[in-house]
């Protein structure tokens, strides 16, 4: 095989048992790789009422054909497993340098089942694969715990992924962090990892990806980083600002979920922008193995803020320097939780980071928090300090309490969903299907809406990210307040993004590339003439075995639903003043365009069309 | 005077972040924006420099009061002296997001 490696690493973590078999070569053809190949293979090998946290769940760590190669962004794995979060398929991904590696190593998969009886840590490099005790390291955060892992391998150049005292807690939005830095971020894939007792996976390759036609890569990837470097998007504004360009941008429309989504603008937007973080406190930008576009942060703690907030970043405190925000996070974290102390975010996205939990679910989940300590439901008793919206100092330190789960960290740990229904206020959740929204308000973003109700691991922003039309115009401009047009919009960038991400690809690079030059790249590496539409059949199949999957784990399609707040509750202030989310309008059309039944189910047709039948 | 908010590297070019500009259109403010940041300015600001524009460049985007002026009147959307007018640089190609 070229493009994949051809074989699959497995490992029951139950018995130690370690063993090679090969990829299997028609779901490689059909489902790609990364988060397609991954969801085959759980599709096959895990009964989706399974309980999250049993041993019967299983990890997968997939890569895609592109994963290692010399295209631009060619980063990513895929983490597919079921969600402790939300109960669906989940399929989240990181870049940095884990997956390359993986890929270096031999092996296109990771397989991991069972439930190791105490806790280990896995060591790949080529051939040789082990299991090492990791007792010495439990309670370990991300940060010192890879430094420690890299240096009993003795072997430069290794790069972990591992999780960090909130995974082992079994916190439901715990993250895996490999290169200290880079997440496979949502749905709790990191407790997942936790409850099997693995504490990380260092992996070090020394092959290289074998492709089917090098010449024809190389011109592909040339073609590609050109347009790269020729968008100002991806060759300007995010070296300069990072995804945090977007927090004035999206405030400015109005569209800033502010306070636990009660408001849509955040009065100190400009406090915790990108442009303040370029301008006071951002040391440079990084990028992940073989990108182009280089959108991470590297950022110092504010010299006032050192006074408040010392970072435990590895070499210890290295000149007060850590990664972040992104985005999302310094929303989550920031307009979400009313907070405009940017060296607070820092600090919290810098716990996140070594403990190992996701910024959007933990901020959201404090931002409800919150509402319910102002609403008076929650005491200062309860809370264990004064908890209104703004304070960073409450930011920071519940952030590090969920990791632990300390005292009322124990009740965030679970998320908002299950932390407001405990306190007997379910509508404080604003999320889908268990999983909190991420940083735009789908009553100003119509299109947004329907892509959080649809989206298969539960609310997520990036498997119909609609503010490419709706904000920032591209491929063309669409009336944000409108939702004419958005089904077909969702689908096809559902289908989209799922290819891109099945390639092994960010899909940032799709703020400068179109599909058109992303398809030369995977037919070269792989020698099978995969045309636009070809990739775009595979996304189309990869959504729907997802939505199978979910259908037999009980999700419900009534559960394709936003909160009651988005629905009734009319947007209060602002360029959306009086907007309410109208997704009834949209999602009869989304089950049409995707050729659905009415109830949202796919029918025998359809999977016979796409081969799932 | 409209009060305009300018963002990301737009703020370099044209020297400043917030400002309040005299003008009864979009195109009038773009002028102003022009007139103090320097001609360099209006390659970014109009799709063709040479010509009377009509459109604004495909990259830049001018909200008023939060609504993007491809859904107003373009270039000849009204400006007010209550108004606030976002001016920022985009950029993206592709197909943003998938
Ligand atoms: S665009 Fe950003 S996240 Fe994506 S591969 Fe490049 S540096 Fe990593």
């Amino acid at each position: 095989m070229h493009g994949w490696t051809g074989c699959v690493l497995r490992v029951d973590l139950s018995t130690g048992a370690i063993g090679r078999e090969e990829l299997n070569p028609d779901w490689a053809r059909d489902f790609v790789g990364g988060r397609g190949i991954g969801a085959r293979y759980l599709w096959q090998e895990v009964d989706p009422q399974v309980d999250a946290l049993a041993p019967e769940n299983k990890l997968i760590f997939a890569t895609g054909p592109l994963t290692g190669t010399n295209a631009s962004c060619g980063s990513r794995y895929m983490v597919v497993t079921k969600g402790p979060l939300t109960g669906c398929i989940t399929t989240s991904n990181s870049g940095g340098h884990w997956g390359p590696e993986l890929k270096f190593a031999g092996y296109d998969l990771l397989i991991l089942e069972g439930r190791a009886e105490r806790p280990v840590y896995l060591w790949i490099f080529d051939d040789v694969v082990e299991l090492r005790p990791a007792e010495h390291l439990w309670g370990t955060g991300v940060f010192d715990s890879e430094d420690a892992i890299r240096r009993e391998t003795g072997i430069p150049g290794t790069s972990v992924a591992c999780i960090g005292p909130a995974g082992e807690n079994l916190v439901r939005y715990a993250a895996i962090l490999n290169d200290k830095f880079r997440a496979a971020g949502r749905s709790g894939v990191g407790a997942v990892m936790g409850s099997k007792n693995l504490k990380g996976i260092a992996v070090r390759g020394t092959g290289a990806v074998s492709v089917a036609d090098p010449s024809a890569l190389m011109a592909a990837q040339w073609a590609q980083k050109q347009v790269l470097s020729e968008a100002p998007l991806t060759s300007e504004g995010l070296p300069a600002y990072g995804t945090l360009a977007l927090m004035n941008v999206i405030n400015e429309h109005g569209a800033l979920p502010t306070r636990n989504y009660r408001e849509a603008q955040f009065e100190e937007a400009e406090a915790i922008s990108g442009e303040e973080l370029a301008q006071t406190r951002l040391a440079a930008n990084k990028a992940c193995f073989a990108c182009t576009i280089a959108c991470g942060r590297v950022s110092r703690i504010s010299e006032e803020g050192r006074a408040r907030y010392t970072l435990n970043t590895s070499p210890r405190n290295w000149k007060h320097a850590t990664e972040g925000p992104e985005y999302e996070n310094a929303w989550s974290l920031g307009a979400d939780c009313g907070v405009a102390d940017l060296d607070a975010i820092l600090k919290a996205n810098t716990i996140c980071n070594d403990l190992g939990l996701d910024p959007i679910s933990l901020g959201a989940t404090i931002a409800a928090a919150m509402e319910l300590y102002e609403g008076g439901v929650l005491s200062e008793e309860q809370t264990g300090m004064p908890l209104p919206f703004g304070s960073g100092d409450a930011l920071v330190a519940l952030s590090e309490a969920t990791g632990y789960r300390r005292g009322f960290g124990d009740d965030l740990a679970e998320g908002s969903k299950r932390m407001g229904e405990k306190y007997g206020h379910p509508e404080v959740f604003m999320g889908v299907k268990g999983q909190e929204f991420p940083a735009y308000d789908p009553r100003a973003l119509q299109g947004m809406g329907l892509g959080y109700a649809t989206s298969n691991r539960g609310a997520c922003h990036l498997r119909a990210y609609t503010v490419a039309a709706e904000v920032v115009g591209e491929p063309e401009p669409m009336d944000p307040r409108a939702t004419e047009g958005k089904a077909q919009l969702a689908v096809d960038m559902q289908n989209i993004s799922t290819a891109v991400d099945a390639a092994g690809l960010c899909v940032f690079l799709t703020f400068g590339n179109t599909l058109s030059d992303l398809t030369p790249l995977v037919a070269a590496a792989t020698g099978i003439a995969y045309d636009d539409d070809a990739l775009v059949r595979a996304g189309e199949r990869i959504w729907n075995l997802e939505r199978l999957w979910n259908l037999r784990a009980g999700i419900d399609p009534s559960e394709d639903k936003l909160p009651k707040r988005m629905l009734e509750d009319a947007i209060p202030a602002g360029p959306a003043r009086g907007e309410v989310s109208r997704l009834a309008e949209m999602l009869p059309e989304y089950y049409a365009v995707r050729g659905w039944s009415p109830d949202g189910r796919p029918d025998a047709a359809k999977l016979a069309e796409l081969g799932l039948g | 005077m409209a009060a305009v908010k300018l963002l990301g590297g737009l703020r370099n070019k044209v020297g400043a972040g917030r400002l309040d500009v005299d003008a009864a259109t979009v195109r009038e403010l773009l002028d102003a924006l022009v007139a103090r940041g320097g001609e360099a300015l209006t390659v970014l600001f109009f799709d063709d420099p040479r010509a009377t524009p009509t459109e604004p460049h495909r990259d830049l985007r001018v909200l008023v009061n939060g609504r993007s002026i491809a859904f107003l009147h373009g270039l000849e959307t009204g400006v007010e002296s209550k108004d606030t007018v976002t001016v920022h640089l985009s950029g993206a190609r592709g197909y943003p997001g998938g």
